[in-house]
């Protein structure tokens, strides 16, 4: 008889399971959830976001020519995604946009580059933002007698990060880019062993960054490395 | 299906229980309801569980679920199928009508198929296998989800990635067990084989396929009535007797048998092969006994019951000797008809065990054991592990339940019931360990014994029944009682040698002939082609003849089978005799009758050869001595009374007999004979003058006897030296002067004819005496071998067919021997009726025939065979130099040009030297292969010389042997001196 009650009993719990399983399953994730190549970084962005190519951004940041041998060996090393929040994802809305976008990339470094790794590598990761680099760019630009692309540079927020073992730097700034003032939140992170930087870009117009300020940071919270045990 | 109806209801398997008339389906156990359900569940869980472990801190459960559904669907497709078995399942097992639609309607014809096709083992096993397979898939989708790649890569990766994340000590750990699987490992592989294991449909051997040993079958089948229902005695008190025995000689279908409990039975059947326990390294046989008896208990377990065989246990080996067996080889039989049951315990133990020369071995033997190699079967301890796992079992097992348990206090659990049922088969029923054999371990000996003669009938009947043979039911009763230790296997042998008699006939039928060809091959061996010289072959029949007659005068226990003068491979005639009837008891007079047909060689040959006698008499003499011995001194059946053995197992000399008084019995004495009184009789006191006395007085009795019966010894004489070969029904028939079923003994009623007869002995017994040649022939009707159509027994002995159609009214009486008709039947008939036979066998029995066409006695190849080679090869010789004179002729005539038109063709075509050369190779090429030819013909000419110089070599040795080994010839006229030894 009690044997029978257990049973019973047991029934009712994986018959329960299945129907709070079978309705939760039922519904939208409210995130998309991203994971690099390898699996050791990661972060979510809100459903609401669109996957866009993010090859163009590769290129653009690494200025290879995509039919060089350096466009190919890159593919290999990179990793990267981007998500756009605008009605009509691209790519372009990276450096201007009125809604958020997320950019993600993974890089494996060569031993060079493993050298010569620091904070301020990572700071200008993704666009100047160190002094030192700013003011070489704005010579480059001088000495072949062109304007720089990005202009009106101000730091909003330089802080150090240590996360999952990785460590990096967290920076916000604006830049002018084509008459629109954008504000891009940068967080770099160099993993324990030193071989990868994972660095994840979220761009927007000043106005619409601070509007959606909570919804950034939450992307930015997100981003993580993963730590095995062991 | 056939159903037979068994033996307390048991079934054979595949007529299980048939669940046609149950309306709805069988409710399903829950575990069996949902455990599809949790093995899904628990794989759902284990993704969602990896899901989020991958983006841990960021997702939530909730979110991981859904990312798992909406990523790994299959498991809401397995899930939803699942859900619908079950809720059909459930409105199976409540609605009839629905499970009928379904049972009978949608899946009926696959039911049925599958029914017909596999048998209900097999269903199972395929069923089991389909799960498990099932399992497996779900592992590997799961196992691939998780570590990213294909299901099938993940299935080996699964391991690699297990064993990477142990920790370092746990790794250690693996590595040092590694070492020790090695180790284990070899001796797994060392402790295989020898065991095989069949399920219950794998046998087709069942108990009506075993004949002749019903009593031995029916308590076999018993056994396995209690192995199959064991409450019924288990309830009552008492338990399922778990071993038995089979012993009894070879061929008697011990094995059969085992094999019939095998198919017969519903459960699995475990058959040990003999060398199982005979290994190459000491420690394999205890590992294999204990991995024998681990795997009888799972089987026991898991299908209720096992059955295990030890074929030929005694190979198990020995530890020593049976208790209450006096004599190793004995088998179980008393030689008393009571064994010692009748005695009390202690008179018995003190018989069982007195014998001092009986218990030394037993002691060294234990030691020689240990020796290894030589241990007669078994290495150490295999022994002593067999008998601990037969009576261990129903001692605790197990880790858990012994060491755990009783570390945290709680009683270990009784083991469960094993349904184990040990059969062994032996026929040295006395090489096996005593201690093996104690009810307990083997509760159950049984002797499958020489079939009765019903089994016997039963088992001709059964061979008879896969030929075609034209035997009526009397005449198998009849073969069945002259074969009375006829086992399965030689009955069996006997079937397939009348049929290759049959077919050697060119007939598809075997008939009653063939088959007592075929006997009396097997009996005796093919005859050998030796034909007598005619005073010896009186000599041998006078012999033989007085054999017989003393047979029939005395011996009214044995009938005589068969009775020839045809030399055979060790022997140079005999008289066969065989037990009318099985008889288990033997009596004094019987044992008188023996001696008396034994001494009656003897008393012949003086009787006929005027006190001469022959060597050919020692054989019977010593069986005539060995027997008057043991009657003397073991049976009781001479003037004394005393067992001579158990005066020599008390090591008391002498044996004087003390006269019985007649009137009351007296007291028995052996070592205080009253001297003062007088002898009353002849009789002596020592033992061996006893049994000369006892000899020369059957030998007297026997002389009397052949003295009275002189005619039937002349006549059967004539007959044996006409015929060579003599059935015992025929025997009979010419002493009782009427007809045989093949000879017509009412020849010799004529007396002008036993005059002849008598002369005719005059005159072999003068030729014998001066060594010279019987100046007379043969008296009397020829044998004639024509053999009519309805003679049934043609071939068997065909010499006397003739009577059949023209019987002899009165022989004549001066016409001589050897007489014109009979020429003309061998001239007319004889090449129709053996047509390939060499025409030296012709007068003789068919058998001879069947031996010349074996090996046939090559008498004229000889010397005709090299004559025609030569001459062969002395044509190829000048065959080949008159084509070389051509070639030389045509090659001169070329090369001067002389021949007319050939010479411009000549020179155009070749010069001179190239002729000359090709000449020459052809010259060479000729005289090569002649000398090749004549090399190769004269090297055969050489091989079959040799051949020949052998078989007469060999036949010379058998000769030989025939003529130096009496006691062959002893055993052959009936008497085993072996068999009777105590």
């Amino acid at each position: 008889m009690k044997g029978a009650w257990a049973w019973q009993r047991l029934t009712a719990t994986t018959v329960a399971v299945f129907v709070m399983s079978g309705v939760a399953a039922c519904g939208q994730n409210e995130f998309t959830y991203i994971r690099d190549r390898e699996g050791t970084t990661y972060f979510k962005v809100p459903s609401s976001f669109s996957k866009v190519d993010s090859y163009p951004i590769d290129l653009f940041l690494n200025g290879h020519d995509p039919a060089s041998a350096a466009a190919a060996e890159a593919r290999n090393r990179v990793w990267s995604t981007a998500f756009d929040r605008a009605e009509e994802p691209n790519a372009a809305h990276l450096l201007g946009s009125a809604e958020p976008f997320v950019y993600a990339t993974v890089h494996k470094l060569d031993d060079e580059e493993r050298g010569w790794v620091s904070l301020n590598r990572l700071r200008d990761f993704f666009l100047p933002v160190t002094k030192e680099r700013r003011a070489m760019l704005a010579e480059q630009a001088q000495a072949f007698g062109q304007q720089p692309p990005f202009t009106n540079f101000e730091l909003l927020l330089d802080e150090p990060v240590t996360r999952d073992g990785g460590r990096g730097v967290h920076v916000r700034f604006n830049y002018r880019f084509k008459d629109t003032v954008q504000t891009f939140d940068l967080t770099s992170l160099l993993d324990e062993a030193g071989d990868t930087v994972s660095a994840l870009v979220i761009s927007c117009q000043t106005q619409c960054f601070q509007a959606r300020m909570a919804e950034i940071d939450r992307i930015k919270d997100s981003f993580k490395l993963i730590r095995l045990p062991g | 299906m056939k159903q037979t109806i068994y033996h307390e209801g048991l079934r054979a398997p595949d007529s299980g229980p048939d669940d046609s008339a149950v309306l709805t389906r069988k409710r399903l156990p829950l575990w069996d309801r949902i455990k599809f359900l949790v093995l899904l569940g628990v794989a759902f869980l284990v993704l969602t569980w990896k899901t989020m472990a991958d983006y841990e801190g960021i997702m939530p459960f909730v979110e991981a679920m859904r990312a798992i559904a909406a990523e790994h669907q299959w498991i809401f497709w397995f899930i939803g199928l699942e859900l619908v078995r079950q809720t059909h399942f459930l409105i199976s097992e409540r609605s009839s009508g629905y499970h009928r639609f379904w049972s009978k309607t949608v899946f009926g014809g696959t039911e049925r198929w599958s029914h017909r096709r596999f048998s209900d083992w097999t269903r199972f096993r395929v069923s089991r296998v389909l799960k498990i397979a099932f399992f497996v898939t779900v592992l590997a989708l799961v196992l691939g989800a998780v570590l990213d790649t294909s299901p099938f890569i993940a299935l080996f990766q699964a391991p690699a990635l297990l064993f990477m994340a142990l920790p370092y000590v746990a790794q250690l750990a693996f590595a040092f067990f590694f070492v020790i699987f090695q180790f284990v490992g070899l001796f797994w592989f060392l402790s295989r084989g020898g065991i095989e294991t069949y399920y219950p449909d794998d046998i087709k051997t069942r108990f009506k396929d075993v004949w002749g040993q019903d009593h031995v079958v029916e308590r076999v089948r018993e056994n396995i009535v209690f192995l199959e229902r064991p409450t019924e005695i288990e309830d009552r008190g008492g338990y399922v007797p778990g071993g038995l025995l089979l012993w009894g000689p070879p061929g008697t279908g011990k094995t059969l048998m085992a094999e019939a409990v095998a198919g017969e039975t519903g459960k699995p059947y475990v058959f040990v092969d003999p060398g199982a326990f005979i290994n190459m390294f000491m420690g394999i046989g205890i590992l294999k006994v204990k991995s024998l008896f681990r795997k009888l208990r799972k089987l026991a377990l898991r299908y209720g019951g096992v059955i295990v065989f030890f074929d030929e246990a005694d190979s198990l080996g020995r530890r020593g000797r049976l208790a209450g067996q006096p004599q190793p080889g004995a088998g179980f039989q008393q030689n008393g008809c009571h064994g010692f049951n009748y005695l009390s315990e202690q008179t018995r133990s003190t018989l069982a065990f007195r014998t001092p020369q009986a218990d030394e071995p037993v002691e060294r033997r234990r030691f020689i054991m240990g020796g290894g190699m030589n241990g007669g079967g078994g290495d150490m301890g295999t022994l002593q592990a067999l008998l601990t796992e037969l009576s261990g079992l129903k001692k605790p097992r197990g880790f858990f339940n012994r060491l755990v348990r009783r570390a945290l206090g709680m009683r270990p659990k009784p083991p469960p019931k094993y349904r184990i049922l040990v059969m062994m088969a032996t026929n040295m029923p006395d090489a096996l360990d005593e201690a093996l054999l104690r009810p307990g371990r083997i509760d159950r000996i049984y002797k499958v014994g020489y079939p009765s003669k019903a089994g016997r009938v039963r088992t001709y009947e059964g061979y008879f029944a896969k030929v075609e043979h034209d035997l009526t039911a009397e005449q198998i009763d009849k073969l069945a009682t002259i074969t009375p230790y006829a086992t399965g296997a030689t009955i069996k042998d006997l079937v397939n040698e009348s049929l290759i008699t049959a077919i050697r006939d060119g007939r598809e039928v075997i008939t009653w002939g063939d088959v007592l060809k075929a006997k009396r091959l097997k009996q005796l061996g093919p005859p050998e082609d030796v034909e007598y010289i005619e005073r010896e072959r009186h000599a041998v029949a006078v012999h033989e003849a007085c054999h017989a007659v003393i047979a029939y005068r005395t011996r009214y226990h044995l009938e005589i089978d068969i009775a020839t003068i045809e030399k055979g491979a060790d022997y140079l005639g005999m008289v066969a005799s065989i037990k009318p009837e099985d008889q288990f008891t033997r009596w004094k007079s019987e044992y008188e009758a023996d001696i008396m047909v034994s001494l009656a060689s003897l008393a012949g040959e003086r009787m006929f050869f005027s006190e001469d006698n022959s060597s050919g008499v020692s054989g019977d003499l010593h069986s005539a001595t060995f027997l008057t011995a043991l009657m003397e001194s073991y049976w009781g059946m001479g003037s004394g009374v005393t067992s001579l053995p158990a005066l020599q197992q008390l090591e008391i000399m002498g044996g004087k007999a003390m006269p019985r008084q007649r009137p009351t019995g007296g007291p028995v004495s052996i070592t205080d004979p009253d001297p003062g009184r007088p002898k009353p009789d002849l009789t002596p006191d020592v033992l061996g003058e006893r049994i000369e006395y006892n000899l020369v007085r059957l030998l007297d009795k026997t002389e009397a006897l052949l003295r009275e019966h002189r005619r039937d010894v002349l006549c059967l004489a004539h007959a044996l030296e006409t015929h060579k070969t003599l059935n015992g029904d025929d025997v009979v028939a010419i002493f009782e002067q009427r007809r045989g079923p093949l000879i017509d003994g009412t020849v010799y009623s004529s007396d002008e004819l036993f005059e002849e007869i008598e002369e005719y002995h005059v005159e072999a017994a003068r030729a014998h005496r001066e060594h010279s040649r019987v100046m007379r022939e043969l008296p009397g009707p020829q044998p004639e071998p024509v053999v009519p159509a309805e003679t049934g027994a043609a071939a068997t002995v065909a010499v006397l067919a003739a009577p059949a159609a023209t019987p002899y009214a009165t022989p004549v009486p001066d016409a001589s021997p050897g007489t014109a008709p009979v020429v003309e039947a061998e001239v007319v008939t004889q090449p129709e009726f053996v047509p390939w036979a060499p025409e030296t066998s012709a007068p003789g029995p068919a058998v001879p025939d069947a031996a010349g066409i074996a090996s046939p006695w090559p008498a004229d190849s000889p010397a005709e065979a090299p004559v025609r080679r030569r001459g062969r090869g002395v044509l190829v010789v000048v065959a080949s130099l008159c084509a070389l004179i051509a070639v030389a002729v045509i090659g001169a005539l070329l090369t001067t040009g002389a021949l007319p038109g050939a010479g411009a063709s000549a020179a155009g075509l070749a010069s001179p030297g190239l002729l000359m050369a090709l000449f020459v190779v052809v010259l060479a090429v000729v005289a090569g292969l002649g000398v090749t030819m004549i090399v190769v013909r004269a090297m055969r000419a050489a091989q079959a010389r040799a051949e020949q110089d052998r078989d007469r070599a060999n036949a010379r040795a058998q000769l030989l042997a025939a003529a130096m080994d009496p006691e062959t010839a002893m055993r052959l006229l009936g008497y085993d001196g072996r068999k009777d030894q105590p």
